[in-house]
């Protein structure tokens, strides 16, 4: 019977490694997008149950469609001569860091941008409709564009207590762009304190890889197909990397023919019409990986490239995938560790681009 | 003293029956986690967080249909051998409708005004782990 017992205690174990390969799955509504966790660890589900809680309370800071929300107050009092609004200490430090991240990009991601998207029907509402849609004039565009300024959205006060202002009437601002990003940085640690080493964060699409698979190898992560978006072109292998992706197939609407997304160019006010069909931003920094895709659709394809060569290595580093309206696919030499590309069949064809 | 088991040097038939056990119990865990054969999709239908219906893609034979009860805007979801839409929708956006047929394990169509969302997932495991986009 003696000899059995190391049997018995081996079937034991074998029976505990397939219950931690089981994630916890939660779902929810938050940011106007859904959102699924899959977490591994043993104390997994109060993580999903803590980290749902947080993204509920970022969706309350940053908001627009919400009255009481720091964004929805620092709107409101916009050009107010004694307007300084006190702001929670996420939002204070999102807002420095998209102004930095505006610097850095030349413009092309501007949190400001709130008025023009407003005027094209893609601002405020949390539920689009076709109708809400419309296309601006030029002049009403020419009239808004000087309160697209980041340079006028002013945040000061200490780190714990943050003010913010708008100092000119009718400026607004607009999360859109970095709050899923930023969120993710924010959940990631919450997750690893609660002993989750392994998840897959999907903020609406922008998906966050934590740690490694379970088994030790890196995540797979697959690029969706801006032409058929059913599927996806490639393959990318991450571990504790965020990636986001900006494309004009995400929203949209057809006037006389023309299709308008809705990345606009602050520099014209306009959708942007920069020769490329998706990008995709992966860094360890959610953040920065957010608005990047974003400012990279606006810049270009060239212009990304240069970005990535000068500033691709600084603090979190980043990685571009860019899909040129051509078929071409231009990658950062980064990523080309366990790159799968599956694109050659729907006509897309890669390049590795190197510093 | 050392023990009686130290000291002997050929197997005995307990021996022979661990190693015989062992395979055994390594054979029926190999049998039990055996990767299924062939490619069954399923599709969950997850209302407000409640699951309203399952459905066998691979296991159709024809076109269904189905209304789904409860939902904000009425939504009809229709499947067929092998792949599900949403056919219809009173929704405002129409993101829904527009999405198409998901045929693949992992893909899914997400109704947000109406917070419906169709999973569907297959026995074969999933090439990747997440889609960006």
């Amino acid at each position: 019977m003696k000899r059995l017992l190391p049997l018995f205690l081996s079937l034991f174990l074998l029976a505990g490694c397939s219950g931690a390969d089981t994630p916890v799955t939660q779902q929810l509504f938050a940011m106007n997008t859904t959102m699924t966790l899959t977490l591994y660890g043993s104390r997994a589900s109060d993580a999903a149950l803590s980290a749902q809680q947080a993204i509920n309370r970022l969706d309350g800071l940053w908001s627009r469609t919400k009255a009481s929300s720091d964004v929805s107050r620092l709107n409101a009092t916009a050009g107010d001569p004694a307007p300084e609004t006190e702001v929670a200490p996420e939002t204070g430090a999102l807002l420095s860091r998209a102004r930095e991240l505006g610097a850095l990009t030349g413009g092309a991601l501007d949190i400001t941008i709130a008025p023009i998207m407003d005027a094209w029907g893609f601002g405020t509402t949390s539920v689009f409709q076709e109708s809400d849609f419309r296309v601006p004039s030029r002049t009403e565009l020419d009239a808004l564009l000087p309160l697209v300024d980041s340079g006028r959205l002013h945040v000061s006060g200490s780190a714990e207590a943050p003010l913010a202002w708008l100092d000119g009437p009718g400026m607004a601002v607009d999360l859109g762009a970095v709050a899923k990003g930023r969120a993710a940085d924010l959940l990631v640690p919450l997750l690893t304190d609660s002993g989750v080493t392994s998840a897959i964060l999907d903020l609406g699409g922008n998906l966050t890889a934590l740690g490694t698979r379970p088994d030790g190898t890196p995540w797979r992560i697959g690029v969706k197909d801006p032409r058929n978006t059913e599927t996806y072109f490639c393959i990318l292998s991450l571990s504790d990397k965020t990636c986001s992706t900006s494309g004009s197939y995400e929203r949209k609407f057809e006037v006389d023919g023309t299709t308008y997304h809705h990345i606009l160019d602050p520099a014209t006010g306009y959708p942007a019409e920069s020769g490329l069909l998706s990008v995709t931003a992966v860094s360890s920094d959610g953040m920065l990986a957010d608005g990047l895709s974003t400012a990279c659709y606006v810049m270009g394809a060239e212009q990304s490239v240069r970005l990535w060569r000068e500033h691709g290595l600084e603090g979190a580093g980043f990685d571009l995938v860019l899909v040129r309206e051509d078929g071409s696919v231009w990658i950062t030499e980064g990523l080309e560790d366990g790159l799968d590309f599956r694109g050659e069949e729907a006509g897309y064809t890669y390049e590795i681009i190197r510093r | 003293m050392r023990s009686s088991a130290a000291e002997r040097t050929r197997p005995t038939f307990w021996d022979a029956l661990v190693v015989l056990a062992v395979l055994a119990a390594a054979g029926s865990l190999l049998f039990l986690f055996r990767p299924r054969s062939g490619n069954f999709l399923t599709a969950r239908i997850v209302l407000d967080h409640e699951l309203v219906a399952e459905i066998e893609l691979t296991a159709l034979t024809g076109p269904v249909t189905l209304e789904v009860p409860g939902a904000p805007y009425p939504i009809t979801v229709e499947a067929e051998p092998g792949r599900i839409r949403i056919a219809h929708s009173g929704c405002p956006n129409q993101d829904c409708v527009h999405t198409g047929w998901v045929s693949r394990s992992g893909g899914q169509i997400v109704c947000l005004p109406n917070r419906l969302v169709i999973s569907v997932s297959g026995s074969n495991a999933p090439e990747v782990d997440g889609i960006t986009g």
